[in-house]
C-alpha cells in the first residue's frame, strides 16, 4: 500500500506537470496567433505600399510624358523658325548639283531602309549606304 | 499623346526631296529637331524606368521574423 505522503508528493508532481504543460500550450497557441496577427498585418501593409507605389508610377510616368511633348514642342517650333530664317535667304533658292542631290539622296534613302530592317539594332547594318553618302558629300 | 504611345510610332523623318541649298539646309535642321526629340523621349523611357525601378524597390519585403524556431 502506498503510503499517504509519497501518494500526495505524486499527486502535487503531476498537477504541476499539467500546469506546466498547458502553461506551455498555451503559449505557444499565444504565440502563433501573434504571428497570424503579424503576417495580417504585413499583407495589408504591403496591399496599401503596393498602391501608393502603383500611384506614384503612374504621376511620375505622366509628369515625364508631359516634360517630354513641352521638350518636342519647343524643338519642333524652333526648328519651324529656324528654317523660316533660311528659306528667307536669297542663296537658299541656289539648286544642288544633280550629281551631289541623287547620291546623297540615295545615301540617305538606304540608310533609312538600312535602319528599318529588322536586326538593325545589331549594329551590322548601314555599311555601305553610309560609304555612299561619304562618297556623295566628299 | 502619352509616352508610351509615342516611343511605339515610328521616328519622323524629314523628306529627302530636296532641289535647292535651301531645301538641303531645312533637312539637315529637321534631322536635327527629329534627333533632338528622339533623345528628350529616350531621356524620358529612362525616367520612367528608374521610377517604376524605385517603386519596386519600395516593395520589396524585408524577411518575415519568426517568433519561434518551429
Amino acid at each position: 500500500m502506498i503510503p499517504f505522503a509519497t501518494g500526495l508528493r505524486a499527486a502535487l508532481v503531476a498537477g504541476a506537470l499539467t500546469l506546466f504543460l498547458a502553461a506551455a500550450v498555451y503559449v505557444l497557441h499565444l504565440h502563433r496567433r501573434a504571428e497570424r496577427a503579424e503576417a495580417d498585418l504585413a499583407a495589408a501593409r504591403a496591399e496599401v505600399a503596393t498602391e501608393t507605389a502603383q500611384a506614384g508610377v503612374e504621376r511620375g510616368a505622366a509628369a515625364v510624358a508631359d516634360r517630354v511633348q513641352t521638350r518636342a514642342l519647343a524643338i519642333t517650333v524652333r526648328a519651324q523658325e529656324a528654317e523660316h530664317d533660311i528659306r528667307r535667304l536669297p542663296e537658299a533658292d541656289t539648286p544642288l548639283p544633280d550629281a551631289l542631290r541623287d547620291r546623297l539622296r540615295a545615301g540617305l534613302l538606304g540608310l533609312r531602309e538600312r535602319g528599318a530592317a529588322p536586326g538593325a539594332v545589331d549594329g551590322a547594318s548601314g555599311g555601305e549606304p553610309a560609304r555612299a553618302l561619304s562618297e556623295a558629300l566628299r | 499623346m502619352p509616352l508610351a504611345e509615342s516611343l511605339r510610332g515610328p521616328c519622323p523623318k524629314p523628306s529627302v526631296d530636296f532641289a535647292t541649298l535651301g531645301d538641303l539646309a531645312a533637312f539637315a535642321i529637321k534631322q536635327e529637331a527629329a534627333l533632338s526629340v528622339c533623345e528628350a523621349m529616350k531621356t524620358a523611357l529612362v525616367q520612367t524606368i528608374d521610377v517604376h525601378n524605385a517603386a519596386a524597390a519600395s516593395l520589396a519585403r524585408p524577411p518575415r521574423r519568426k517568433w519561434l524556431p518551429f
